[in-house]
């Protein structure tokens, strides 16, 4: 490589490299504004949910269990992600008898989470196998 | 004017997502096509100035008038140009932010589906061993749907598959959608990037042919030869390539933006975006094609050959050269890097719309994304079976070269002349995190104008060949009754096909120039028929007010 070329290129790509670094650091260092705003939003999130968690205690209902298809999703998809799913699946109804209404919930909506993650990647290896197995 | 809860989730994620907007096929593929037909190292200078004098600029205009817009509920750019002045015509230029942004999704998502089908075939190792004339065929046989080994026509089925994952992400929202897609394809795209680059630069000399080393390749982009810098030609293609890249002058900047809150800081998330696009474009971007091509093949088969295509029909060759299990690992990178480049622009490109019906004719986020599906697929379709024809191209130069060169002049003058600088000058500044240094107010009422003015006019009457001596001698047979000699890609000549004269029956069969201006008239009755929607919609206000 010639000494113009060289010069050009480490000039240019650090002028580029450092401006950007610079700049991107800036916005992550930058005071946040909205800050009282989000606190002002997560409050009544919370109290969102013990509001649930209360009604929920007085209908004597338990949280919907995701049972069946966490097992689904452990036989058909993906089984580690399924297995999260049954265990915490199996945790909802404990919970619920102990009378933990807020823990039954959340068992609930975890088993929910990996349930769902589950059957989406199996969703993706599927459809990634079929392209793979069909393409020209 | 609508009650639409979207935002953004956070600072970052925004700043992805616009850069992620801006990062597009380009990056890779145009900026060093373009830099090695326009002096080599010497088109960084240009490229740089262009970027200070034009892009930094309309980065600027185009995020604080999204900002401003987004204050009065409007999330789509008829609207927004509509709340800046009282003269009503504004708006339809406005049109400009939605309809580029259709057209060039339509064939941006088939070159997406492209890289899709080439990065599971890397995967799969079907490239290993194919030399270019195997690729060579199997790219022309891929996109042309009459031929055998399509069959089931792979080419339209991976189309929709992409097409379907777009209106799927849209229709998720901001920031459930759009942002987290961001937040992963980003440092993917970055993190491909660098190890090409870094196989690129350690490549060094591979003893193919006397000059065949990636260090020439690498010299032959970056040597300067200071001489050139008098040619218009290179100042030209420089602004041209900042326009293109920054994605500017389609709508889809002010759409993003205008979800921002008034005291969210613009001026500094502006500059991280476009940095980072620099910084994909100018380090990654120049590491790749270029310097491997050369390593491989010598510096005279890249200078004969450079161009987009060479994605497609050369890099999985070169990488091929790695060996095995280096050359799966090199095309899964590269094909899946210009598949997440072009899925995080043409998820931008989709905003612009879901913002518009959203707003104006209250549609939910899933009926709008699959409105938008059915829009696209119609639009997209011609290019897919025309392909061939020249329908492909004709889509780009008019939604993806003159419209947004268009909207880009008419945002600048409404912002800098209609809307005023002071009141301007106050939409960038404003909740700044950074110090918007004041050289930028005359730049842009003067400088950013007049650079957009130029390019517009001269790609409306560039004479023969385009050199600066061209032009004179085109002035002189003008004067001297003989007519302006047109290049065959000026505006007017594009129009109404003076060099060639119109011939669509030809044999007794139509001629590519037929399916050419069908396509043309098509995207001319696309244009109208959301302005005819801008018209209901601003009706459906003027009721809403008076009653």
């Amino acid at each position: 490589m010639t000494k113009s070329a060289l010069i050009m290129i480490i000039l240019t790509q650090g002028i580029v490299l450092v401006v950007t670094i610079y700049f991107f650091l800036k916005v992550l260092t930058a005071p946040k504004k909205s800050e009282s705003d989000e606190a002002l939003e997560s409050i009544p999130s919370t109290s969102n949910l013990s509001q649930k968690g209360l009604e929920g205690a007085d209908n004597q209902r338990p949280p919907k269990t995701w049972l069946a298809e966490s097992i689904l999703v452990t036989l058909f998809c993906c089984l580690p992600f399924g297995i999260v799913g049954i265990v915490n699946a199996s945790k909802v109804e404990s919970k619920y008898h102990y009378g933990d209404y807020l823990g039954a919930l959340k068992a609930s909506d975890n088993a929910k989470k990996w349930t769902t993650y589950g059957f989406g990647i199996g969703i993706v290896i599927l459809v990634l196998n079929f392209f793979l197995f069909f393409l020209p | 004017m609508s009650n639409t809860t979207e935002s953004w989730g956070s600072r970052v994620g925004l700043i992805l997502a616009m850069a992620g907007n801006a990062v597009g096929l380009g990056n890779f593929l145009r900026f060093p096509v373009q830099a090695v037909q326009n002096g080599g190292g010497t088109f960084i200078i240009p490229y740089l100035v262009s970027f200070l004098l034009m892009g930094i600029p309309l980065l600027w205009v185009e995020w604080a008038m999204g900002r401003f817009g987004g204050r009065f509920g409007d999330h789509s750019t008829p609207f927004i140009l509509d709340n800046m002045t009282h003269k009503r015509f504004w708006k339809y230029f406005g049109v400009f932010g939605i309809f580029t942004n259709m057209g060039v999704m339509a064939y941006y998502t088939y070159i997406e589906s492209w890289t899709l089908t080439y990065t599971l075939k890397s995967l799969r190792g079907d490239f290993l061993g194919m030399d270019l004339d195997a690729l060579d065929s199997f790219f022309n046989g891929y996109v042309d749907l009459g031929s055998g080994i399509n069959f089931p026509v792979w080419a339209l089925l991976a189309f929709l598959i992409t097409l379907s994952i777009n209106i799927y992400i849209l229709s998720r929202g901001l920031s459930a959608g759009i942002e987290k897609v961001a937040k992963i394809a980003m440092p993917l795209l970055i993190g491909f990037g660098a190890f090409l680059a870094i196989m690129s630069w350690t490549t060094g000399s591979t003893g193919r042919c006397e000059d065949c080393s990636t260090f020439v390749g690498l010299n032959f982009l970056w040597e300067p030869d200071f001489t050139t810098l008098a040619n218009p030609k290179i100042w030209l293609a420089a602004a041209g390539q900042i326009f293109f890249t920054l994605s500017v002058g389609m709508g889809t900047i002010h759409c993003y933006s205008s979800y921002l809150k008034q005291r969210d800081d613009i001026a500094l998330n502006a500059m991280s975006a476009g940095w980072m696009n620099g910084f994909v474009e100018i380090v990654l971007g120049s590491a790749v094609v270029i310097p491997i091509a050369v390593g491989y093949l010598g510096l005279d088969w890249v200078v004969e050959n450079a161009g987009f295509m060479m994605a497609f029909k050369t890099m999985p060759f070169l990488f091929d050269q790695w060996g095995g299990v280096l050359a799966v690992i090199a095309g899964v990178a590269w094909f899946g890097l210009l598949f997440f480049a072009g899925i995080t622009s043409s998820l931008a490109m989709g905003t612009p719309w879901m913002g518009f019906v959203q707003d104006e004719f209250g549609w939910s986020k899933n009926r709008s994304a699959l409105l938008l599906g059915i829009a696209i697929l119609a639009m997209g379709l011609p290019t897919i079976f025309f392909f061939e024809k020249g329908v492909f191209d004709e889509y780009d130069y008019w939604t993806g070269t003159v419209s947004l060169v268009i909207f880009a002049l008419a945002e600048v003058i409404l912002f800098a002349w209609v809307f005023g600088m002071d009141k301007g000058w106050k939409e960038i500044t404003d909740g700044a995190d950074m110090k918007v240094p004041r050289i930028y107010r005359p730049i842009i009422k003067y400088v950013t104008p007049l650079f957009i003015g130029i390019i517009f006019l001269t790609s409306l009457f560039k004479p023969l060949n385009g050199e600066l001596s061209d032009w004179s001698t085109a002035f002189n047979s003008l004067f001297s009754g003989q007519g302006w000699p047109w290049a065959n890609d000026s505006i007017i000549n594009q129009i109404f096909h003076i060099n060639t004269g119109v011939q669509w029956v030809a044999d007794g069969h139509f001629t590519n120039m037929f399916y050419v201006d069908m396509s043309r008239f098509f995207l001319l009755a696309c244009f109208f028929a959301l302005v005819a929607m801008v018209k209901v919609a601003s009706n459906r206000r003027k009721q809403r007010l008076s009653a």
